[in-house]
């Protein structure tokens, strides 16, 4: 966690900023820093399929309070502008965007990140919801990272009739690639994923000898860290949190 | 992570903005978790105009309950309209 004192000088910048994706596409994104000096590890967000909305923000507001450099792409840049949750609403109607174009924006992310002056080179990832699973998902497919957190990330096990042409591949059928440690948080009373479903994702990572922790909250299910909804559990949240920090610090700090 | 159950409505009709009414012709029809209505899960009706897919929507969030409730009630009233039209 935080080790400041309340006698520390303390100070960020946070702004919108325009990035490339790896692909060449210029977006947006949302990047938060430490003012101080020192050099700082970083930390990619995915946000989820509500969108690139004001929570995801502040997470990462919240990731530069404790000495990272946090960068979210608008992974819904190319959809339009408007209201999140109206951006949100037209992508969802759309099928959602595909999975190589997220890839290809959170490499943009991390490269943009990695080339200021103040980034010690480790990046992590943080994603909820959709942004889970693509975290598991980009993990697989790349070795740029140093550290995952995969927040109840459904359809991470994907049935046949989940396949489209945006989502191609179950990431569960990429384990064996997996090249970072994971950090897993799920609640055991959510439907996607389910508690079985989980059950799958961790034997494929125990199958396949992977350096991963899962931590299973009951009394929580979907979302509980979204402290603005009805899905928030104040005490999994505060734990679950902790565990973030500290999963990073190990991974990312050393 | 949130569903993609989503269906989507061809609609003719009109919808209320804050001051003005516009045309609308869509309907996307969501079942996921409630972003504010206070339950797991709830359905979302969001219309909208093709022609300007964000900025146009109208966009309501109820139970799932409620939705039936619309659906009967929805039913009954064009039910008792053919007997008058």
């Amino acid at each position: 966690m935080n080790d400041y004192k309340t006698h520390d000088y303390e100070g960020l910048i946070a702004e919108t900023i325009s990035m490339k994706s790896s692909n060449g596409d210029e977006i947006n994104a949302y990047l938060a820093k430490p003012l101080t000096e020192g050099n700082f590890p970083i930390v990619v967000l995915i946000h989820h399929l509500p969108g690139w909305d004001e929570l995801y923000k502040e997470f990462t507001r919240k990731f530069a309070h404790h000495g990272y450099i946090a960068i979210c792409p608008d992974l819904y840049h190319r959809e339009g502008n408007g209201s999140p949750d109206d951006v949100a609403a037209e992508v969802r109607s759309n099928g959602g965007v595909s999975d190589k174009q997220v890839i290809e924006d959170i490499l943009g992310a991390s490269d943009y990140a990695k080339n200021l002056s103040n980034s010690n080179g480790k990046v992590g990832l943080f994603g909820t919801c959709s942004g889970g699973r693509h975290g598991f998902l980009i993990g697989c497919s790349t070795d740029n990272f140093d550290a995952i957190v995969e927040c109840w990330g459904g359809n991470v096990v994907m049935d046949d009739a989940s396949i489209t042409e945006k989502q191609p591949i179950s990431p569960h059928t990429l384990t064996e690639s997996l090249s970072s440690p994971l950090l897993g948080l799920f609640g055991n009373d959510d439907v996607s994923p389910t508690p079985e479903q989980v059950d799958e994702h961790e034997n494929l990572l125990k199958e396949n000898d992977k350096d991963y922790v899962f931590h299973r909250y009951d009394g929580a299910g979907h979302g509980f860290m979204y402290y603005q909804t009805p899905l928030y559990r104040q005490q999994q949240s505060l734990d679950a949190w902790e565990k973030v920090f500290n999963f990073f610090h190990e991974k990312l700090r050393s | 992570m949130c569903t993609m159950i989503s269906e989507k409505a061809d609609v003719k009709g009109s919808g209320k903005k804050t001051t003005n009414w516009i045309p609308l012709d869509s309907c996307d029809i969501y079942y996921d978790h409630s972003t504010y209505v206070d339950c797991e899960h709830s359905i979302t009706l969001s219309f909208k105009n093709e022609m300007n897919p964000i900025d146009s929507r109208i966009t309501v969030e109820i139970t799932p309950e409620s939705a039936k409730d619309i659906i009967n009630k929805i039913n009954a009233a064009l039910e008792k309209g053919n007997h008058i039209s």
